[in-house]
């Protein structure tokens, strides 16, 4: 491949969602671009930016506070229509946490604060009764291989929908702790409660991103092979501790 | 505790004045300063030395002292144990180093875990206690505990030649915190490391006049000298042994208390320049001239921190991550993203890189990320193994050992074996 593929990354509100190393998924898109020679042009798009989403090839989206999410919706709600057309359109969408209870109805904080979303999907977040910690493990739904996406969710809220979710739990709690569903696949959207950060140890997720997202602007549909020998030790080394 | 629960109490009563660090990053170092300011002015100091810092930590430290009276209580207190601590325990001063990300599965979030210890503060002046806050000036979070009803001094770093080149906060903005008065975004004049800098908010809350404060910092690499400013008076030529920014500022934040406690300028500087401690903290160990440095790694702004250091330092090296995810370190790895691993590609002649410790992989491929030559990567789980090829493929070069808090104690034992089975060898 050439340069003369490039890709629109957009990091959405890089200061305000970044909780917990979220970060790390913009570099893991980036350098996997970067390796097959894919130009990848980065915008953080922050509330005053001048961008236009409709421009974004992927949207990465991280974790945050109730305070920064409210703070984003607030900024999101005039952009709903443009990022509806986008997931029309196939755009890439990575959402983190925070950022997947965004893109629902409502969500209702610990504190019980109601705070609205962006009503893209049709589900709730509501308080569990204890914080699901820790690593988790759950066997993809996107025929990817290896089966397994690893990384490590903190989160206070339970969310029930029923779309396609990402995985099933095999470890852990996801979505809800109780249905063993984790995340949610809409066309080309992800959510996920998944930290770790969620793309750099699963490289097979990032790949997909990626595929897709020239898939829909070069109507490619192979990339370049990668070494991923790092990659699957760590898998192997976080799969050990739920034996 | 449940033999006598009012122990600490007890100890409150037995102790003339008392001084309480908290904070994210340094309260070891900061404590340990103190206490060498303030055995030095030959007084009883009761200290946490070795940074046990929640209530346990603390009546232990009472409890193997020497002393049945203390003039002096020098204790680091975990800023998630300040409330619990402070129930039992008054204080005279307060030192607040800085609130970073740390260990976030534990404590969530940095802006809740900075109001717990507001509120923690605020209900000991409802109760009529009064002490005096040392903040430090160039941490927003930390500045706004100016509002509390007491008496405030401001410590800071004033030296445009450490501030960060904005190339490598890459726009993560991990460490930027929104202004803790009206939640937008804060501007930084300058940064010289983490969030720590000269900000400001178009609301008005902007970084305080400071009262005391570093400049003219001159790194030698195995240590560093500074002017230490009061409102009145400038220390020139002040000579530390710790030569990592962070540290300087923990350097700073110890002699305003001392300056603050009213102690003889003369014998502060004197106890700063004869500092150093050992407690696996940047412990420097030598095997067959080679020589083994030890440090404490936790959260991103120390990491980070320590390999903007490294970027200094011209000599031949190896570089030995050991990353653990036990409780103690943080279940969640996933902080090593948030620090600045880019250096990496800045420091001068690494010849490799071993990574080890539980999570020994995530870490190489954060180091995969930044663009390092994944071949001078190798990763081994055995310690000893790795300082046994440290010495026997690169002799002519510096190891530094950089360990997440679990794997400290061990590695320090490891090289105290493995700078002493030379010694026995060499006999």
């Amino acid at each position: 491949m050439t340069d003369e593929y490039s890709l629109n990354i957009f990091n959405m509100f890089p200061n305000l969602l970044s909780l917990y190393g979220d970060f790390g998924n913009l570099i893991a898109v980036q350098k996997r671009c970067e390796w097959r020679s894919i130009d990848t042009n980065i915008i953080n798009y922050n509330g005053d930016s001048k961008e236009s989403l409709s421009e974004a090839d992927i949207l990465l989206f991280g974790g945050g506070s109730d305070n920064a999410l409210k703070q984003v919706n607030t900024h999101l709600i005039e952009h709903k229509k443009e990022i509806n057309n986008l997931m029309d359109d196939d755009a890439v969408f990575l959402l983190i946490c925070g950022a997947y209870q965004l893109f629902g109805n409502k969500y209702i904080t610990v504190n019980n604060e109601s705070i609205e979303g962006l009503a893209i999907f049709d589900y709730e977040t509501v308080p569990s009764e204890k914080r699901f910690l820790g690593n988790i493990s759950i066997e993809n739904t996107l025929n990817l291989e290896p089966k397994e996406i690893i990384g490590f969710e903190n989160h206070f809220g339970s969310t029930y929908h029923d779309y396609k979710p990402l995985g099933k739990v095999i470890s852990g709690f996801g979505n809800n702790g109780e249905d063993n569903k984790e995340g949610l696949v809409y066309k080309n959207v992800i959510g996920s409660y998944l930290h770790g950060p969620l793309l750099p140890k699963n490289h097979h997720l990032t790949d997909y991103l990626i595929l897709n997202a020239l898939k829909r602007k070069y109507n490619i549909d192979k990339l370049k092979e990668l070494n991923n020998i790092l990659e699957n030790k760590a898998l192997e080394q976080v799969k050990a501790k739920f034996k | 505790m449940t033999i006598y629960p009012d122990i600490l109490k007890e100890f409150n009563n037995r102790t003339k004045n008392k001084v309480v660090v908290t904070g994210t990053n340094g309260k070891t170092t900061t404590n340990n300063i103190i206490y060498h300011i303030l055995k030095n002015n030959n007084s009883k100091v009761v200290s946490n030395l070795k940074g046990a810092n929640m209530k346990q930590g603390v009546i232990t430290a009472f409890l193997r002292s020497p002393y049945k009276y203390f003039d002096w209580a020098s204790l680091e207190v975990d800023e998630g144990s300040i409330a619990n601590v402070s129930q039992d325990f008054d204080f005279d001063y307060i030192i607040i180093n800085n609130f970073f990300k740390d260990q976030l599965d534990r404590y969530f979030e940095t802006d809740i875990l900075a109001k717990n210890v507001y509120n923690s503060l605020d209900d000991k002046y409802k109760q009529n206690k009064y002490f005096k806050l040392i903040l430090n000036g160039d941490d927003p979070i930390v500045a706004q505990f100016q509002s509390l009803k007491s008496e405030n001094v401001f410590f800071g770093i004033e030296d445009d030649n450490i501030v960060e080149d904005d190339s490598y906060n890459l726009n993560r903005s991990t460490e930027m915190v929104n202004c803790p008065i009206c939640s937008k975004k804060l501007n930084y004049n300058k940064i010289n490391y983490g969030s720590l800098g000269e900000y400001s908010c178009s609301c008005g809350y902007k970084r305080p006049e400071l009262d005391y404060w570093i400049s003219d910092i001159k790194n030698k690499g195995d240590y560093c000298t500074f002017t230490f400013n009061t409102k009145y008076e400038s220390y020139e030529n002040v000579k530390f042994n710790y030569p990592i920014l962070f540290n300087i500022y923990n350097c700073c934040a110890a002699m305003a208390f001392a300056f603050e406690a009213g102690l003889k300028p003369k014998k502060i500087i004197k106890s700063v320049k004869k500092f150093k401690y050992e407690l696996g903290r940047m412990e420097k160990f030598t095997r067959n001239n080679q020589d083994f440095y030890l440090f404490l790694s936790k959260n991103p702004v120390g990491l980070s921190e320590i390999l903007k250091n490294l970027t200094f330092n011209d000599k031949s090296k190896v570089l030995i991550f050991d990353l653990n995810d036990k409780p103690a370190d943080g279940a969640d790895v996933s902080w090593i993203w948030d620090a600045k691993l880019e250096f990496l590609n800045k420091i001068p002649n690494i010849q490799r890189i071993y990574s080890t410790g539980k999570r020994s992989y995530d870490m190489s491929i954060r180091i995969r990320y930044t663009n390092f030559d994944v071949q001078k990567i190798e990763n081994d789980d055995n310690m000893l193994n790795i300082l046994e090829k440290c010495s026997k493929f690169y002799p002519e070069s510096d190891v530094y050992v950089i360990s997440s808090y679990t794997a400290l104690y061990e590695n320090q034992k490891f090289l105290k074996q493995f700078s002493e089975e030379m010694e026995t060898n060499n006999d």
